[in-house]
């Protein structure tokens, strides 16, 4: 019911918010968003005290050919459901500093993606997943097109294209799976049940794959990411990164390492190479970004690199470490946007060598600025840290040599973060910018929730991996059972 | 059948209603017709039990002929609803003709939806274009239209005359222009390899014919022409309608010809099994060359027209492998493209008749000054894309899933269908693009109160059915 009723209450209003005058619309809006995590606090409630009944439903759709709207929240779904509902209203808030135009167009437009991701997040049907999965794409294509900035159209037209490319092929591969039922049913279940044929599977994995891939998206998929990035809103950008990209690596825990164990373990290693290949790469690339926007996204790629070879390295620490960072990513992530925002609102730039001394007059932006950029570094006791400390034992467990490569994010890390802190904040005062203000109370309302995650998170994770330790176990060893039949 | 005799009818009312002096109340006696009609078709199938021989067994009421009657008496009413403006005065000089011969296609599509016998096919294919042809060319004083008219006329023609001879072939094979008849012939046939050529030939005239109606690559190039020349209104009727009762036309020879006259059609069917290559060829190219030149048109209307031939691909698929399974997923896919199509036409139909103008720029800017007309615009072009949640992506969807629960290695076709469903985006997207990518402001698209509330009415379904195509399956179930 809960699931349903997480989804069904953005969808509506979204659809009422378009018929509303901006103010309104806005205000519904945040209302809506405000009490879709007031109900994903209690679905942790629910799923705490076991009352599993309440978080799961399933109703017939289109009976004759077996699809039913089924949906239904476990630990991991659990996480990212509460990482969507708790970014909306932060990115709602973010965007009413700003007078965009057709302003109630646009936050229906946010509350109709919440929909589509939280539907994402929580389907246990392969149709209900992959409506979703296509209807998140529709809301963030139009925000990008309509209010993103120079080169938009181009830009969020290869975006688009690129994970089409991608949905289509899973489309495919649901197909196929389907064909494969006995009785012809879309269900998880029935799927994880299914005896899979080696060939097929490799098909079924190739189709998958490249959908989650492009998503996320490791390297060698990656090109439509950084552009996007900075041509979108910064609210756009936000969802995209935090939330978005969540998609494929939830895609993957959910459908592709119980689906095919064979492909997953045979080919894993490629995979993980080439995400080890994509950190190294997109941190070298941030190092030389003159635009703080833009290393910010190739930042993104790096740390979604790490996550994409814990999905591979097929051991239970590693995927817990993928959803803890998953969680904790999202949440940095949109942070760190959040404060290129600010500061390029202040101060009209967000190149890297125009700007400095911002500390002397926005002394508040500047630790929490501090605060976020040690959690994307992933000091100790913050979120970032689990994440990445798992993720990292996880794979020296499976590859030595991967690790080691892999682990030289967090020193990439410190370098390209510590080198744009410097530069935009500290050094000598600049005079032009005197008139850059500092915090105000609603900047404030936004950042307080991100640093208590962050420091929350790093400081007591047992309580989030205890969410995710049953489902996640369940994974790795529908995972080890299915490779050993071969 | 009363239905039929009930459309040529309101058809023949409607043609002297100008003498009688009905000009200004042809439009609602034309609609409320052609709805009492659907209504008189649905009560007939609900009462019916059994089929049914009429006309002396030329034709056969059963349940294929109801739904798809229905269906394409639901075309024309949604046609007739969204033409309302056209009607208008001093729109159109010619109203009471002009529905007269619509009706008159429609007539000729319900011969299609229900023949029994290969001169009933020619009938109805004959009756169902003959008005298209007048009806090209009725923007008399724009040469377009002209060239539309004459070109459509000389290629149909053309494109007739094969079928008529490969039906004289088949006759001279088995000796009837019955189905049943021609089922029972070729029994005798198997016998002789030389009369097995005649009806090999024969089919494939006849494959030819039908392609040239539904605007299958090789034989659609009269569709970009004729369609842009036309007047937007009745590209609309010839993009949906007829190619919907073509295809329909197409089904029942193959389909229903299969199914119900059995073992000797299966017979010719497995022994020689090239209609499968050629149709398999048919749908492949027609996928790729309709997506391909789409690309790189530069208005709407001739977009669309490719957009149409590519179509027509996907459902050519349908025909390779006639079961119930995918006759429903026919009708669901020609239900779902004539609604979007005919959404995207009256909204192109009505910024052309404020701009002047159906290329690309007409568009721009149009979702800040018609934000309305965008997003019916924005809703049909996702449902022709197959983007979910509209009707599109489920009737693409369905199709794709019954082809393959049959034949899974057809996964290759289907691939190829996804690749030219992934190209089709890019065209699509275009106006999209252009009406919401803009900085620029339009001068606001003035459209009447009830058109437009009949527009939305109309995009409502592309969404409502999108969600529960439940209905749609029901009906397409039971059409074998």
């Amino acid at each position: 019911m809960i699931a349903a009723l997480l989804i069904l209450f953005p969808l509506v209003t979204g659809l009422i918010c378009f018929a509303l005058p901006g103010k309104r619309a806005s205000r519904l809006a945040l209302e809506s968003s405000i009490l879709t995590l007031l109900v994903s606090l209690y679905a942790f409630y629910a799923f705490l005290n076991g009352q599993q009944e309440q978080l799961e439903v399933s109703y017939p759709w289109i009976p004759s050919i077996g699809i039913n709207f089924h949906v239904g929240i476990d630990g991991i779904s659990l996480l990212l459901v509460f990482l969507t509902a708790f970014l909306t209203p932060l990115i709602l808030l973010s965007s009413q500093s700003k007078a965009y135009s057709q302003s109630s167009n646009f936050n229906a437009l946010v509350i109709l993606m919440q929909a589509a991701l939280i539907g994402v997040f929580t389907a246990k049907d392969a149709f209900v997943f992959y409506v979703f999965w296509e209807l998140a794409l529709i809301p963030i294509y139009f925000i990008s097109l309509i209010w993103g900035g120079e080169n938009r159209k181009s830009v969020t037209f290869k975006f688009f294209i690129y994970t089409t490319v991608g949905s289509l092929l899973m489309l495919a591969s649901i197909l196929i799976l389907y064909t494969l039922t006995p009785t012809g049913s879309f269900d998880i279940s029935t799927f994880y049940a299914l005896p899979l044929p080696l060939s097929y599977q490799y098909i079924i994995f190739i189709g998958f794959f490249l959908a989650f891939a492009i998503k996320m998206p490791i390297f060698p998929f990656h090109t439509w990411q950084p552009d996007t990035y900075v041509t979108a809103p910064t609210e756009g950008t936000m969802l995209l990164s935090g939330i978005m990209l969540k998609m494929g690596i939830y895609g993957v825990i959910r459908w592709i390492l119980p689906l095919t164990p064979i492909p997953v373990v045979e080919w894993g290693w490629i995979i993980i190479l080439f995400a080890v290949i994509g950190i190294i790469y997109a941190s070298i690339i941030a190092l030389k970004q003159p635009n703080f926007k833009r290393m910010v996204a190739y930042v993104s790629i790096a740390h979604v690199g790490l996550m994409a070879a814990g999905l591979f390295a097929c051991n239970e620490i590693a995927l817990q470490g993928v959803v803890i960072q998953m969680l904790a990513h999202g949440i940095n992530v949109v942070g760190m946007f959040y404060i290129v925002d600010l500061i390029t609102r202040r101060t009209g730039t967000d190149v890297l060598d125009q700007l400095g001394g911002l500390r002397n007059q926005a002394p508040l932006l500047a630790t929490f600025f501090l605060i976020i950029l040690m959690a994307n570094i992933a000091l100790p006791l913050t979120n970032g840290f689990v994440g990445e400390y798992l993720l990292i034992i996880g794979l020296f467990q499976h590859n030595v040599w991967m690790a080691a490569i892999a682990a030289l994010t967090i020193i990439f890390g410190a370098a390209y973060m510590l080198n744009g802190y410097q530069k935009m904040m500290l050094g000598a005062k600049k005079d032009i910018y005197n008139h850059v203000t500092d915090l105000t109370t609603k900047e404030l309302v936004i950042l307080v929730p991100i640093t208590i995650m962050i420091i929350g998170m790093g400081v007591y994770p047992k309580f989030f991996l205890d969410i995710s330790a049953g489902p996640v176990k369940e994974i790795v060893n529908a995972l080890h059972q299915g490779y050993s039949l071969k | 059948m009363n239905a039929l005799i009930a459309t040529s009818v309101l058809g023949l009312f409607a043609m002297i209603s100008e003498i009688i002096g009905l000009k200004k109340w042809i439009w609602l006696i034309s609609t409320i017709g052609i709805a009492g009609i659907l209504g008189l078709t649905v009560y007939e199938a609900i009462a019916m039990n059994g089929t049914q021989e009429v006309f002396y067994g030329m034709m056969r009421q059963d349940n294929f002929s109801s739904i798809f009657s229905g269906l394409l008496l639901f075309i024309t009413l949604l046609w007739f609803l969204l033409a309302k403006d056209h009607y208008r005065e001093g729109n159109h000089a010619n109203p009471s003709d002009q529905s007269a011969l619509i009706i008159f296609a429609t007539v000729g599509g319900l011969i299609l939806t229900s023949y029994t016998n290969l001169t009933m096919l020619f009938l109805g294919i004959e009756i169902v274009s003959i008005p298209m042809f007048i009806l090209a060319g009725s923007d008399k004083k724009n040469i377009l239209s002209n060239e539309s008219s004459l070109k459509y006329f000389i290629m149909g023609a053309f494109a007739t005359g094969i079928m008529l001879f490969g039906i004289a072939l088949l006759y001279g094979a088995t000796g009837s222009f019955d189905l049943a008849g021609i089922s029972n012939g070729l029994q005798m046939t198997f016998q002789n390899p030389n009369m097995i050529f005649l009806v090999l030939i024969g089919i494939t005239f006849l494959m030819v014919g039908l392609a040239f109606k539904v605007s299958a690559a090789p034989f659609h190039f009269w569709v970009p022409d004729v369609y842009e020349g036309a007047p937007t209104v009745i590209t609309a009727f010839m993009s949906t309608f007829v190619k919907t009762a073509a295809f329909v036309a197409f089904l029942r020879l193959f389909g229903y010809g299969f199914s119900h006259y059995g073992e000797s059609w299966m017979k010719l069917f497995e022994n020689y099994p090239i209609w499968w290559y050629q149709l398999l060829f048919l749908a492949a190219i027609t996928i790729l060359v309709g997506n391909i030149i789409a690309v790189s048109q530069n208005n709407l209307k001739r977009t669309l027209a490719y957009s149409g031939i590519a179509q027509a691909g996907y459902v050519l698929l349908t025909i390779i492998v006639p079961t119930a399974d995918t006759t429903s997923a026919l009708f669901i896919y020609t239900a779902s493209y004539s609604i979007a199509t005919l959404v995207a036409f009256t909204a192109l139909y009505h910024v052309q008749k404020a701009k002047n103008d159906y290329s690309f720029d007409a568009f721009r800017g149009l979702g800040k000054s018609n934000p309305g007309i965008a997003v019916v615009l924005t809703l049909a072009m996702l449902s022709l894309g197959g983007i979910p949640p509209t009707l599109g992506f489920f009737a693409k969807f369905y199709l794709f899933k019954s082809i393959l629960a049959l034949q899974p290695e057809f996964i290759f076709i289907i691939l190829l269908a996804i690749l030219g469903s992934l190209i089709s985006l890019y065209y699509y997207f275009k106006v999209i693009i252009s009406m919401f990518g803009g900085e620029e402001t339009s001068t606001k698209v003035e459209i009447n109160l009830s058109d437009r509330i009949i527009l939305y009415a109309v995009a409502a379904l592309i969404i409502i059915l999108g969600l529960i195509p439940g209905i749609l399956l029901e009906l397409g179930s039971m059409i074998i």
